[in-house]
């Protein structure tokens, strides 16, 4: 049965209170949706993607009655083949559930009892049926263990479970869900994306999920929508969509590493297929065969296409190791870098910890004697858990804390620290007086938001504002804390090109991150926080390959295949070397 | 102890304000020796059934203000009959000493019992209380629970936060305050914005459709009935015992003795009646799940 049928639905925001740059052509209202169509079957679980600002969350608020923005709305949305404007308010609040990005922002009550019968309260159901329903989602969800604690004292991915449990009590019959893992780290993210699936398949709930993160959603879903600039860009199967991508758009990065990959290889293959005009019988195979979407379809297409090369190899040369092929440009490339960390440990060293221990008032230990040492330049990411002690043993360092035992001896007099929670850094009004008060003026991309609230700014250019605000004080070395989490993928690209043009300046950065590819891309050392102490901290590429759990999707995809790859880009350079060899 | 803890939870929350009231309505209004000695020694039984172990370093403290309520008395209150000694001129009485000691242990007592008492009393068992007499209120009262630790750790995060960015520089009076100032309009603004989102999650959750229904969490069992009806009974019988003066006493000029006719050996019996009903109904508790173990 259809459940939500949308007809060319457009909307526009009024332009109130802006700036004239930001109005856009019209010049009174700024067109967020354009022209979109679509329609949801009811047991289906369909992503809808687009990179920030795509509108997704828009749709998604138009899509619930209560939650719809003030503006101007043209085309139909039906649902359950009535139109949405006919229903009354609240009659669909309990059937059309919505979970909301930020953990923090959705619960109303102190309790974690009382949060999940707060929507059966305002539905007017009477105590016992309350006390039946709560207990069975509280069996389902498994949260009898933290039923009486307050919300406040829940994790992050704790409280996000609670939110979809408060609105699963209400026995919705389709699920919203605004980017609910982009605040959230990998377990508990993938914790949530299970309980998802979990419910799409034992119950048949249809689920309709905004996400930018492809890698867990594409595998699950039985459809795609992918929502660019306020217009639907495509519509189909998970196959259909990572074929159909252009790779010069945006949320082709978001695409899993396999499906990257294998589209790498391919759209070669057509080039050439195209120059030659002939066909042969390898590049029918890849044209026919489906797109792996996870790791182990990328793994087994992986071995199809490459195992025999390397079972020759074996035969040949006798090693059990895997193959290795000559030095690439990248290898080169790599061995420069190294070159280059190695000069680094001749200069001095800008930040010294020695022996840094940490625990707060009569809790336990939570730095456990952390040795540190870093070079001017270098770019340093730690990676580890949740309460591993990476926020910590960043705020020891910059300050905030003070060691209790131990030594931190700075080498930078400038230190910059980019906090977690961006909204902490802004204090003033509009945004040219935010950075007036460290000393410089609004740079290019944002000169035309001078006069703009740092709230009312979109999620990217708070993040712009954030980093300008910190790179002002023109520090030596740069603190960052979990600087990509809930940027999409093009967003963590830039990030990363950022933090590498720092580096060739001369700005050393310490950050810790859960974002294990971006480690790996940009770090000249890696490093891993667990339980207070710092394990294996070396060389990136030394320190992923003596990961096998712990490292990128690339290195995990090329696992007994290819030593020595790190990068999805490297895999790509790998396997085109060995095409070449083949022909 | 967590286990007598957990068992005393389950009682309602009217049980446990009967009790409350009752225990320490007595104990504030009948000024007489027995009652308050009895009240202070029950709260000390009750507080040890509910935490984990004495904490021995309190004591000094306790006994410290104990003696000050005590002492207070005879040094400002001059009047009675037997004149112990003069200090600086001034009478210090017998008189006054034994309503000063009768006093402190009225003071002594309600403190230990608001200690013991808090820890029953959690805060979503006055949140249902407030809720029976106001649904909106308790609503209300819940969400400022849960706002305000959220508010206080990110006024502390942005507080940091700005240090480094070196709002504090200076280390005067007036940079200070007009950093927290700053700070204070940045968090309030950031708590503004948050309330728009919470409104939004109230919204989508059909907050104001319809009329609200509150859960109640607890079920008024035949527990609590007996428990709340042997409270009401032996409670009347002491206002009305007190009203007729069988336990009134004079302490100036001089000093009655302490009454122990039928009547007044009565309300002292109620009375630790109702001070030990919820240790008795604890043991009762325990009593019956040990007997379901048995089985």
């Amino acid at each position: 049965m259809e459940l939500y049928r949308v007809e060319h639905l457009t909307f526009a925001y009024p332009a109130c209170g802006l700036s004239d740059m930001q109005r856009g052509d019209s010049g009174r209202e700024i067109t967020v949706l354009q022209d979109c169509s679509f329609q949801v079957e009811e047991g289906s679980f369909v992503t809808l993607c687009g990179g920030t600002g795509s509108g997704k969350t828009t749709l998604l608020n138009l899509l619930k009655k209560e939650l719809q923005p003030v503006g101007r709305i043209t085309g139909i949305i039906r649902y359950r083949d009535r139109e949405l404007a006919d229903y009354a308010y609240g009659e669909t609040a309990a059937e059309v559930g919505f979970v909301m990005q930020n953990p923090d922002e959705q619960p109303v009550t102190d309790k974690v009892w009382h949060e999940l019968a707060f929507g059966l309260e305002n539905m007017g159901v009477p105590s016992e049926e309350i006390r039946r329903r709560v207990a069975e989602i509280s069996a389902y969800f498994g949260i009898d263990d933290w039923y009486e604690k307050a919300v406040d004292e829940l994790s992050g991915g704790q409280k996000q479970l609670l939110n979809l449990a408060a609105v699963m009590v209400m026995r919705p019959r389709v699920l919203l869900l605004d980017e609910p893992t982009a605040q959230l780290d990998p377990i508990a993210a993938q914790n949530f994306m299970n309980m998802i699936e979990r419910l799409n398949r034992e119950l048949g709930m249809t689920i309709l999920l905004a996400e930018h993160r492809l890698e867990e959603a594409l595998a699950v879903s039985d459809r795609v929508l992918v929502l660019q600039d306020g217009k639907l860009l495509h519509d189909g199967t998970p196959q259909q969509i990572a074929r159909a991508i252009d790779q010069e758009e945006r949320i082709y990065m978001a695409l899993p590493c396999s499906a990257r990959i294998f589209r790498a290889l391919r759209d070669v293959g057509e080039e050439k297929l195209k120059r030659e005009d002939g066909c042969s019988e390898a590049e029918n195979k890849t044209e026919t065969a489906a797109i792996p979407l996870t790791i182990t379809q990328g793994r087994q297409w992986l071995w199809a296409r490459y195992g025999d090369i390397r079972k020759n190899h074996t035969e040949q040369s006798g090693c059990q190791d895997a193959v290795k092929t000559f030095p690439t440009e990248k290898e080169k490339q790599a061995s420069e870098t190294g070159d280059r960390t190695q000069e680094h440990r001749k200069t001095k060293p800008i930040l010294e910890c020695k022996q840094v221990w940490f625990h707060y008032k009569k809790a336990c230990d939570i730095l456990c004697g952390v040795q540190f040492q870093m070079n001017e330049g270098e770019i340093v990411s730690l990676l580890g858990s949740n309460g591993s002690g990476k926020t910590t043993f960043l705020h020891v360092i910059a300050g905030i804390l003070h060691a209790c035992g131990g030594k931190v001896r700075m080498g930078a007099e400038r230190v910059g620290y980019l906090p977690q929670n961006i909204e902490t850094l802004f204090v003033a009004d509009t945004v040219e007086e935010e950075l007036r008060l460290v000393g410089t003026g609004p740079s290019e991309r944002l000169v035309s938001y001078r006069q703009v609230h740092p709230y009312d700014l979109s999620g990217g250019e708070k993040q712009m504002l954030a980093w300008e605000k910190v790179l002002a004080g023109k520090p030596q070395l740069l603190l960052l804390d979990e600087p990509t989490k809930g940027l999409d993928a093009a967003a963590r690209r830039d990030v990363g090109i950022r933090l590498r043009a720092l580096a060739d300046e001369g700005v050393s950065v310490l950050m810790v991150t859960h974002d294990i590819e971006l480690a790996a891309a940009v770090s000249d050392r890696c490093g891993l926080l667990f339980r207070g102490e710092l394990l294996a901290l070396g060389r990136t590429r030394e320190f992923f390959h003596g990961n096998r759990f712990y490292t990128t999707a690339a290195a995990r995809l090329s696992q007994n295949l290819f030593a020595d790859v790190l990068t999805a880009e490297e895999l790509t350079e790998r396997c085109r070397i060995l095409d070449g060899k083949r022909d | 102890m967590q286990e007598n803890k957990r068992l005393l939870m389950r009682l309602h929350p009217i049980t446990t304000l009967c009790y409350m009231t009752a225990v320490l309505g007595i104990a504030m209004f009948c000024v007489n020796p027995v009652v308050q000695g009895c009240s202070l020694i029950c709260a000390c039984i009750v507080l040890r059934m509910l935490s984990e172990r004495i904490v021995w370093r309190r004591v000094p403290a306790f006994v410290l203000f104990f003696v000050v309520i005590a002492g207070i008395n005879p040094l400002f209150y001059h009047n009675g009959a037997t004149v112990l000694f003069y200090l600086n001129g001034n009478r210090i009485t017998l008189e006054a000493v034994r309503y000063g000691i009768c006093t402190a242990c009225m003071f002594g007592g309600v403190f230990l019992w608001c200690r013991s008492l808090s820890q029953i009393f959690s805060s979503d068992r006055i949140l249902c209380l407030l809720g029976a007499v106001s649904p909106k209120a308790s609503l209300v009262c819940s969400m400022t629970l849960r706002f305000l630790p959220m508010y206080a750790r990110q006024m502390e995060k942005t507080k940091a936060q700005q240090r480094l960015l070196g709002l504090y520089r200076e280390n005067t009076l007036i940079d200070r305050i007009r950093g927290s100032m700053k700070v204070f309009a940045a968090v309030t603004t950031w708590a503004l914005e948050h309330s728009m989102h919470t409104a939004d999650s109230m919204q989508a959750r059909g907050y104001g459709a319809c009329r609200r229904t509150q859960y109640r969490r607890w079920r008024f069992r035949r527990l609590d009935a007996a428990l709340c009806g042997w409270m009401l009974l032996l409670f009347i019988a002491i206002v009305i015992e007190i009203n007729r003066g069988s336990v009134s006493m004079r302490f100036y000029p001089v000093t009655d003795a302490i009454p122990f006719g039928a009547e007044s050996l009565f309300v002292y019996l109620c009375y630790a009646a109702v001070c030990l009903a919820l240790p008795a109904a604890l043991c009762l508790l325990r009593f019956l799940r040990m007997m379901r173990e048995r089985k």
